[in-house]
């Protein structure tokens, strides 16, 4: 996968010398760079343009479940927004007034809020991605982040970085030292779904091939089929691309793997008419979903998570394989139980870190032993 | 400024034929007749001067009146010979936005001529709010296709039997899709977003089957539906149904199924199994409905060996 590297940089001026600027004019040297007193607001995209802004808000926050769906109780670490891969379904394609790719320059921040975190949260795991605003890996090649997150996260006990990407842009995680605690993960689909609504990312066969490179490095993996699409030959193609993921890595390495079908805001369906006109996407049968957001009718889940659930079962039973925002009636469909009858989804997770990377949480000091029975106050 | 001129001119000196600068209303209102025929003609009827005689540019319902009414000369505001006719049509439109209510026939052909003057991406912003119109280049596009599709297009837009919306949706249609759409919507005679949610329903189900939207208007139980000697409220219930039961096959094949079982279960009347909406999410309730509690004693009594049979389970079925 080439990634187009942004010819353009606009800095804030008060992250203009952090140190995050000075590898990016090391890494672009053919960009032009500019710095501003403030990255205003625009609606126009301009896709060769990167901003880096001086972030205010919290890094770290809780996945936005509803209390409809079970929800991973997962945390976001918000690096940027936005991403130039460009998939039809993209979620982020809504927020129309912030559409260029954006990065926060003031990592020193990010890292204090971590250790802060960490600090007042001993007792139990922690699973942290960063890839729910934009694709984690789209632009480590140009910022190396990488570099330095992952090995942050090898020095704490009880934290799970979980780097969720499109592309095979893991040239970073060569070498580092990661400590058995980042997991690298991609979303996968038939290629046929690739080709048509994630065209600028790197391939089924790309993908696999850098999982393949990172279990060679020891780490831990994760795939995510989400957002999972109706289309005729679906049950060909999701069946293919499990074989393929199969033949690739060893299953043992693989902490879980989630799965969800195609949901979205319904002013998605517009923006997606409108910028993707030949995608057949907001075509699907849906409903809306109690969350608010337009959901594939649910007998077509089930039916999609049945296929899939299946064919992992009989590959490695012992695998954790879960649904991300589903009712408790299409968990039985689809598993024969509901995340509740196993505590909750959370634990389910938490127990597949456990098990297949060893990380167990310990208490350790005397004062953390006074924490309450959960072993942590974040939770 | 445009040179201007306010004088007579003779009937005879005018070319009423030329229609340049005609905006159809495509409205059959009586107000201006009825003024006519109680004021008469109140403000000067707008002319150009060509080669000596006049062709006009505002004015041609006040024309052919004062021509039906035998008069021979009347009062004018006369562009000269040579003048910009790029100001002449925009003075005539900064007129015409003034008179208030524009209909969307008058509004398709006024964007049209906007696009022409100043190009579709070039429209003056105040033009368009005056318009009511969205300063997308996706609605101008739209808009001068509705303005290209004929007189029965405009007609429809003008008495307002196909709503701005649903006009929008089928502006891009191609020709035997189109035709037939319009005669639906015409025949229907129904609210502006029970036409959307058909024109919606009849793309999506076009995209679906990869066929086309004359085809899915061609299907027989369409046609069944249309010729049927219902009103047009009936056939409007009948056709939304249909459409959404085929843009929608599995979610109305269970609730079909859904329907069949509970009838089967027998259930005593005033009680009712109800689903969650599409069936998402765990939460079904039952229903009972009575007047008098001796009545809910009997459903109750009479409910009882049904739900502790295993019949039940049928209905949850998926
Ligand atoms: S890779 Fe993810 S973030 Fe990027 S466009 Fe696709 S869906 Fe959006």
């Amino acid at each position: 996968m080439k990634i187009r590297p942004p010819r353009k940089v606009v800095l804030e001026s008060a992250v203009a010398k952090s140190p995050l600027s000075e590898t990016l004019r090391k890494n672009l040297p053919a960009a032009s760079f500019e710095i501003v007193d403030r990255v205003r607001d625009v609606s126009a995209r301009s896709p060769d343009l990167l901003e880096v802004v001086d972030f205010h808000g919290r890094f770290l926050k809780s996945c936005p479940g509803t209390r409809h769906y079970n929800c991973c109780g997962y945390r976001i670490l918000n690096l940027g927004t936005q991403c130039s891969i460009n998939c039809t379904y993209c979620i982020l394609q809504v927020y129309l007034n912030q559409p260029n790719l954006r990065l926060f320059g003031n990592l020193d921040g990010m890292f204090r809020e971590l250790s802060d975190f960490f600090d007042q949260n001993r007792g139990c795991l922690h699973r942290i991605g960063t890839g729910e605003f934009t694709d984690s890996l789209l632009l480590d090649p140009f910022t190396g982040i990488t570099r330095s997150i992952v090995p942050f996260f090898a020095s704490t006990p009880n934290g799970v970085l979980e780097l969720k990407t499109k592309t095979d842009s893991v040239g970073n995680l060569i070498g580092l030292d990661h400590g058995g605690h980042t997991i690298v993960a991609w979303s996968l689909n038939p290629e046929e779904v690739q080709r048509r609504e994630e065209p600028l990312s790197a391939t089924i066969s790309e993908r696999l091939e850098a999982a393949r490179a990172c279990s060679g490095e020891g780490y831990f993996l994760a795939f995510h089929f989400d957002p999972i699409i109706d289309y005729p030959r679906w049950k060909s193609g999701y069946a293919q691309t499990l074989d393929r993921l199969f033949d690739t890595v060893d299953p043992a390495r693989i902490v879980w793997i989630s799965l969800g079908a195609l949901r979205f805001m319904p002013e998605l369906k517009t923006i997606v008419k409108a910028r993707h006109p030949a995608s057949r996407i907001v075509y699907g049968e849906f409903i809306r979903g109690l969350d608010g957001k337009m959901r594939y009718f649910r007998d077509i889940r089930a039916e999609f998570y049945s296929f899939i659930v299946e064919r992992i079962r009989k590959v490695d039973p012992g695998l954790c394989v879960y649904l991300c925002m589903e009712s408790d009636d299409v968990w039985l469909d689809s598993f024969g139980f509901s995340p509740g009858r196993r505590g909750g989804l959370s634990g389910m997770l938490d127990r597949a870190v456990e098990q297949r990377m060893g990380i167990v949480p310990s208490i350790a000091s005397p004062a953390e032993a006074d924490q309450p029975a959960s072993g942590c106050k974040a939770c | 400024m445009t040179e201007v001129d306010l004088c007579h001119v003779g009937l005879s000196q005018i070319d009423l034929g030329d229609c340049t600068f005609e905006l159809r209303s495509f409205s059959d209102s009586n107000r201006l007749a009825d003024s006519l025929a109680r004021a008469g003609i109140l403000d000067p009827v707008w002319l150009g001067e060509k080669s000596g005689k006049f062709f006009v540019v505002d004015g041609f319902k006040r024309l052919r009146w004062a021509k039906d009414k035998g008069s021979d000369c009347l009062f004018c505001r006369i562009f000269k010979e040579g003048c910009d006719l790029r100001r002449v049509w925009v003075e005539k439109l900064e007129k015409r936005l003034c008179e208030g209510e524009i209909n969307l026939a008058e509004k398709a052909q006024i964007i049209a001529v906007l696009a022409e003057l100043f190009g579709p991406g070039e429209i003056p912003g105040f033009f368009l709010s005056g318009l009511k119109a969205a300063n997308r280049p996706e609605a101008i596009r739209k808009w001068l296709l509705l303005a290209g599709k004929g007189p029965r297009m405009l007609e429809a837009l003008a008495s307002g039997e196909v709503c701005e919306r649903a006009a929008m949706e089928i502006s891009d249609w191609d020709d035997p899709g189109f035709d037939s759409v319009l005669a639906l919507l015409r025949a229907l005679k129904c609210s502006a977003s029970i036409q959307v949610e058909i024109v919606e329903r009849i793309s999506e189900i076009a995209i679906r089957q990869e066929s086309s939207r004359a085809a899915v208007l061609e299907l027989a139980p369409v046609r069944e539906i249309l010729s049927r000697e219902m009103n047009h409220r009936e056939k409007t219930a009948a056709l939304r149904q249909y459409l959404a039961e085929v843009r929608n096959p599995r979610l109305s094949l269970r609730r079909k199924r859904f329907q069949r079982e509970l009838e089967a279960l027998g259930l005593p009347l005033g009680a009712r199994v109800v689903p969650p909406e599409a069936f998402e999410g765990g939460e079904w309730s039952m229903q009972l409905s009575f007047t008098r509690p001796e009545e809910l004693r009997k459903i109750f009594r009479l409910a009882e060996p049904v739900v502790a049979s295993n019949r039940l389970d049928k209905v949850f079925e998926k």
